[in-house]
């Protein structure tokens, strides 16, 4: 057994990082399970001021596509990485970032669009909890971007390969996991009607 | 050998070695994204008369699909070891009992 392997390795037989990073995500997984709960209890009950007939749907659906996207390119970035294609690897973590930001892009854009417009954090219940549920989630995604331009500048070092690609697989999952978060706040804030 | 996988030899875990075809995921989520879209048009909900708790349940199902989906073949769920989905499992339960809680008092 290498160092290395004495080095990440756990009494269980598996990397402790990214052991460790599935403990971060459930723990992540009762923090937006509240949020999103509490969305539901309470923006039905915000009667008064403007509510989610300002949110733009089509809009949100193509970022959707965007986020859903960028998921897709990350898993070809780790795939590229294992297979020791670093030009693949390079393109497709590039594409990652791109697309992460133009998310968070149009976010900041529906944010301006509906406060001009009367939505306000402190407008009523639904503002508050719509704020506080995507704007955590948007603040994730801004978080995976600023990593995954940490590891693309490590990639372009050529520091990642087929014997260390695990760094890449714990940003992938970081990524893929503000993915499965959008996957459901998309249709409970802005599909169903509560 | 380095680590390979995030595996050490021997282990029962399967390795990254199994994987599916990514781009055929990519083409599910999709299409499950428009089929929520068309759910929610008016022109279907007329075409298929559905009432708004149908609509609701559809979009739901869509999304934990979608998650589903997203879970086992993007995060490698369906490959790894238990260990990282029982890892996972405990957190959504713990999560489900919180929200019913939340639920039940508000």
């Amino acid at each position: 057994m290498t160092a290395q392997v004495e080095k990440h390795g756990t009494t269980l037989g598996l990397d402790h990082r990214k052991l460790g990073f599935w403990t971060f995500l459930a723990s992540e997984a009762v923090f937006f399970m509240t949020l999103i709960v509490v969305f539901i209890i309470y923006s039905g009950r915000a009667t008064e001021g403007p509510g989610r007939e300002l949110l733009n749907i089509p809009l949100t659906a193509f970022n959707t596509f965007v986020l859903l996207t960028s998921s897709l390119a990350m898993v070809l970035t780790i795939d590229a990485a294992r297979r020791g294609n670093q030009r693949g690897l390079k393109f497709w973590l590039l594409m990652t970032i791109l697309m992460g930001a133009f998310f968070v892009g149009v976010q900041v854009y529906e944010y301006r669009k509906l406060i001009h417009e009367g939505l306000t954090f402190t407008s009523n219940l639904f503002g508050m909890t719509f704020y506080t549920l995507t704007g955590f989630h948007g603040a994730h995604v801004t978080v995976g971007v600023l990593w995954l331009i940490a590891t693309y500048i490590k990639a372009l070092q050529g520091k990642f390969g087929p014997d260390n690609y695990i760094p890449l697989d714990v940003a992938g999952l970081y990524w893929h996991f503000v993915d499965l978060v959008w996957v459901f706040i998309f249709p409970i804030v802005y599909l169903i009607r509560w | 050998m380095a680590e390979h996988g995030g595996h050490t030899p021997g282990t029962a875990a399967v390795s990254h070695g199994a994987h599916p075809n990514y781009w055929l995921i990519g083409v599910v989520l999709s299409v499950l994204t428009v089929l929520e879209l068309a759910v929610t048009s008016s022109y279907v909900i007329r075409l298929l008369n559905m009432s708004e708790f149908v609509t609701n349940v559809a979009l739901l199902v869509f999304a934990l699909a979608k998650g589903a989906f997203v879970v086992a073949y993007y995060m490698h769920l369906k490959f790894d070891s238990r260990v990282y989905t029982t890892m996972f499992a405990v957190g959504i339960l713990f999560a489900l009992l919180l929200s019913t809680t939340f639920i039940l008092l508000f």
